[in-house]
């Protein structure tokens, strides 16, 4: 039996036409199709708001304060996430698991800040099915804790076990985390959409 | 075969009788005011300047990339 040994090539390096190495394009391929889907939620939420006789303002129903106190951390934490990749091409491990394990704690104030206000809602009776309102804020914030705790399932593996590979690949390993902020990123850049149409308009 | 026959008489079908393909999608029963149609019409759009910003960055990515071709063939 013959074994062939094959090496996947731009691993590391950049691939010369398109400059970019395969982890990161593949990424902008996946961005771009999030950002198709978060596009199609928002026409729905556009059409669901203009087509409505009556649609309540975001404030008189949800919590600015922490919808706001949630923007804060994530931004808080796409700074981390920024910091730990750049932690790793400086060669700084140490720091890199640290600024990692911040942005995973982020994460998590993130989710028990919006846990508390979906149970608050719940308390008040407030459900998907109670007006349109509600369905589109359950249906866009849903999809976007989704994608955090993708993100999170993502950054603990690389913080956890998937951080062996710093040690023996470290420039492969810090494409992958540099990929992994590309979509922390857009997550919290959704958050910031998500914020300013929900709460404040 | 009975595949490709049913696929082809539901397409004779809505040929024949097209009344899915005549409903317009703007104007709800030809109210052309309705709310509901000036609401569709907008995310229609908003979802049309989504896909023209995705589709601008496709682009510009193709350019970019035939670009570097042109230059790593000059420099080899």
């Amino acid at each position: 039996m013959s074994v062939i040994n094959t090496t996947i090539p731009y691993t590391v390096g950049a691939r010369p036409d398109t400059g970019l190495y395969n982890a990161k394009l593949g990424m902008w391929l996946f961005l771009a199709s999030e950002v198709m889907l978060f596009g199609g939620l928002f026409s729905t939420y556009v059409f669901l708001r203009m087509a409505a006789a009556h649609w309540p303002a975001g404030s008189s129903i949800l919590s600015v304060p922490l919808g706001a106190v949630n923007m804060v951390v994530l931004a808080a934490s796409s700074i981390t996430m920024s910091l730990a990749s750049a932690a790793l091409k400086d060669g700084k491990f140490d720091r890199f698991r640290t600024n990692l394990g911040f942005t995973i704690l982020l994460a998590l104030v993130f989710l028990t800040v919006k846990s508390f206000e979906y149970g608050m809602k719940f308390s008040h009776h407030m459900y998907p099915q109670t007006s349109t309102f509600l369905a589109i804020y359950f249906a866009l914030t849903g999809v976007h804790i989704l994608h955090v705790l993708g993100g999170i399932v993502v950054n603990v593996y690389f913080w956890g076990p998937g951080s062996r590979m710093g040690k023996t690949q470290p420039r492969r390993f810090a494409n992958r985390i540099e990929t992994a902020g590309l979509y922390w990123n857009f997550v919290d850049l959704v958050w910031i959409l998500l914020f300013v149409t929900l709460y404040l308009l | 075969m009975r595949v490709a026959f049913f696929l082809g008489f539901l397409m004779a079908r809505m040929v024949i009788s097209p009344p899915a393909a005549r409903a317009c999608s703007v104007c709800f029963l030809g109210i052309s005011d309705n709310p509901v149609s000036a609401a569709l019409g907008m995310a229609v759009l908003c979802l049309f300047l989504v896909l023209l910003a995705v589709f601008i960055f496709l682009g510009k990515f193709l350019l970019d990339m035939r670009k570097r071709r042109l230059l790593n063939s000059k420099e080899a």
